[in-house]
């Protein structure tokens, strides 16, 4: 206790008065910014220091670096995480603003399995959140908080689709938490996510657009069967870590189907729908095995996961199409207009439908909004514990 | 059993009044089945009119068939317009498919129905089949652009309910993107329709190439594939596709001398044809699982 006190202290003392836009970018300036930000707020904090360039940052940084080798004993873990959570808010509260930074400053190169295909700034906000944790990692009491934040912040990216950041980050956090089956979840959703059609045109639409310059960091967007390929081993490690994790289970299903591995496929889906508890997980495991069935032309079993899908959801679109298509394919017409006349008589207004398959390439980010909730309610209460 | 496929009691119901032969959920059943072959006749661009069953020669699988029946113009439409919905076409966009949707529904006869179909990553029936035109005129002032694409999806409920009676059937699916919601696969659509009646014509208003998958349902339905009209031609785009379709054929045969399952090649020739003469006709269709 006396360490934290000491680093509230630290905190406290330096810098006086909010923080101005234009302000110079120095350590004081960044210190009074992390003490002022209120998280989840946009304020006069998030404004100032979301106007630094990364230059500034990096300037800061090395202050900080010294600051925190000449503060040996005091507890600094507090103040770092405050500062992670004044980097991540700048990063989702102004995500448009824009990012000055000089030839040479960090940015992503896209490519497709290695070959180049295209070139965009990255987010500084995040490896900037991530080395202030690094250097909270010391700190054991703080791990709780930093685990929460790579789940919120990855929750975050995949609720907006922000797959570029998403790679150096699940990376990062493979590294330093490595037996955290949340960390290999998500790491397999975003290969999921890579797989997608939608990720792939994007790919194919980068592809002319072949960066010319030299990139300083490099993520590399697969093809669709290496994406498939690496989820897949990404699910099995959270598996391995937590074979509780139902969601796990039912994407290695998922994408063990989409590989052509149908057996492995309906093995893994059989144990979920088996275990699930929630309607959204009995759903995606009926569904994922019909068509694992569909796919081995097993059509009186695909018949029927199909069916116990539509029950656990009448309003779901997606096993009514697969019975109509499934019915198409045995030559009955009548049953096949029946089942698309089910999606047919559905309300046309999107308020009154609800499809998990919709969601369900969100891994985690479905949860996105609770768990930033949650981890800038957990910085407020260590804040408050440091005044 | 259909795809292509209709029965003796079907090619009664043609020749009777419309409003007097089957409608929607009626099952057609007979040892007899038809094969129904939507054929565009064109020299120089223009319909070939006035060709009666003596002037067109089928061949199923290779075997030449005895064609029962051509009709022209007699039989009503069922038009579906499955139209993409997502967020993408949010503003300028929508209201140049409205105006061209609008412009499709100013051709259509009393006797034919129309009916509407959006696809966002929600299938949503705006309007079911109709002969009041008006009413689908209305859902279409009413359409909202938002969400995500489920153009495989989409373009299946609209073909299934396109064939959903005896009537011609044409669906007309407009997207400008890529699909990146739909559960069904394209393989598995473009399965649907090798067994469908159905003659989809597909219009693509995106940045990039068409996608593979309106390519193929046009191709194997023997409709045809339009690649980025430019916004003012989306209108004119919608009318042809209409009065194309008017112009077409309707072949029926029973077929003889050839095995009942798996898929059957078509070939559709016009007799004694000047060169500058084509034929476009699906390519042939599916039976059995």
């Amino acid at each position: 206790m006396r360490r934290v006190a000491a680093a509230a202290a630290l905190a406290l003392t330096i810098g006086a008065g909010l923080p101005r836009a234009q302000e110079p970018a120095t350590l004081e300036a960044w210190l009074d910014a992390v003490r002022q930000h209120t998280p989840g707020e946009r304020d006069d904090a998030v404004d100032t220091v979301g106007a630094w360039s990364r230059a500034d940052l990096a300037a800061v940084h090395a202050q900080l670096r010294r600051l925190e080798g000449s503060r040996r004993g005091v507890a600094m873990a507090p103040l770092l995480l405050a500062g992670a959570m004044l980097h991540t808010d700048i990063a989702m509260l102004t995500p448009g603003r824009k990012i000055v930074g000089k030839a040479g400053d960090p940015s992503v190169q896209l490519s497709v399995d290695g070959r180049d295909s295209g070139r965009r700034a990255g987010e500084p906000g995040w490896p900037y959140a991530r080395q202030l944790l690094d250097a909270a990692a010391g700190d054991l009491a703080s791990h709780p908080t930093i685990s929460l934040w790579y789940r919120a912040t990855t929750a975050y990216m995949a609720a907006n689709d922000i797959l570029a950041d998403a790679e150096p980050h699940l990376e990062h956090a493979r590294r330093i938490l490595p037996l955290d089956a949340d960390v290999w979840f998500n790491s397999g959703w975003l290969f999921e996510a890579y797989a997608h059609p939608r990720t792939q045109a994007l790919l194919e639409a980068l592809a002319p657009l072949a960066g010319t310059r030299p990139p300083v960091s490099r993520i590399n967007v697969v093809t669709r069967s290496t994406a498939l390929q690496k989820a897949e081993a990404f699910y099995t490690r959270a598996i391995e870590l937590d074979p509780s994790r139902l969601d796990a289970r039912i994407h290695r299903g998922r994408i063990r189907s989409l590989r052509g591995r149908q057996q492995e496929a309906i093995a893994d889906l059989h144990v979920a729908a088996g275990a699930a508890r929630g309607p959204s997980s009995k759903y995606l495991a009926a569904l994922f095995l019909g068509g694992a069935y569909d796919a081995l032309d097993d059509l009186v079993a695909a018949r029927n996961a199909y069916h116990r899908a539509a029950a656990i959801y009448p309003l779901a679109q997606s096993p009514h199409l697969a019975l109509s298509r499934l019915a198409t394919r045995r030559g009955d017409l009548p049953e096949s207009l029946r089942e698309v006349q089910q999606v047919l008589r559905l309300s046309p207004d999107a308020i009154d439908r609800g499809d998990p398959w919709w969601t369900c390439d969100m891994g985690n980010g479905i949860y996105s909004d609770a768990l930033v909730a949650e981890l800038r309610a957990a910085i407020r209460r260590i804040k408050e514990s440091l005044a | 059993m259909r795809l292509g496929v209709l029965l003796a009691l079907c090619l009664v119901a043609w020749t009777a009044p419309h409003g007097v032969g089957p409608r929607a959920g009626q099952t057609f059943r007979s040892g007899i089945e038809a094969v129904r072959v939507d054929v565009l006749v064109l020299d120089g661009g223009q319909p070939v009119t006035g060709l009666t069953a003596r002037d067109f020669e089928v061949r199923d699988n290779g075997v030449l068939q005895q064609i029962d029946r051509v009709s022209f113009e007699q039989i009503p439409l069922n038009v579906v317009l499955a139209l993409d919905m997502s967020g993408s076409l949010e503003g300028e966009g929508l209201e140049q498919l409205r105006g061209a949707a609008g412009a499709l529904l100013d051709g259509l006869h009393p006797d034919d129905q129309v009916a509407l179909v959006t696809f966002s990553h929600m299938v949503a029936q705006q309007s079911g089949l109709t002969r009041r035109a008006e009413l689908v005129r209305a859902a279409i002032g009413r359409m909202k652009a938002e969400g995500g694409t489920a153009l495989v999806d989409g373009a299946f409920a609209g073909m299934m309910l396109a064939q959903s009676d005896a009537d011609r059937a044409l669906e007309v699916v407009f997207s400008d993107g890529v699909d990146t919601a739909s559960w069904l696969m394209p393989d598995a659509v473009i399965d649907a329709a090798k067994r469908s009646d159905a003659v989809v014509y597909t219009v693509y208003a995106g940045k990039a190439p068409a996608p593979p998958f309106l390519r193929d349902l046009a191709a194997f339905t023997g409709g045809r594939v339009f690649e980025n009209p430019r916004e003012s031609s989306l209108r004119p785009t919608f009318t042809r596709i209409l009065a194309e379709f008017r112009q077409r054929y309707l072949l029926t045969y029973s077929p003889r001398d050839v095995a009942p399952g798996g898929w059957h090649r078509l070939r559709v020739n016009v007799r004694n044809r000047r060169a500058t003469v084509t034929v476009r006709a699906r390519p042939g269709y599916m039976r059995g699982s």
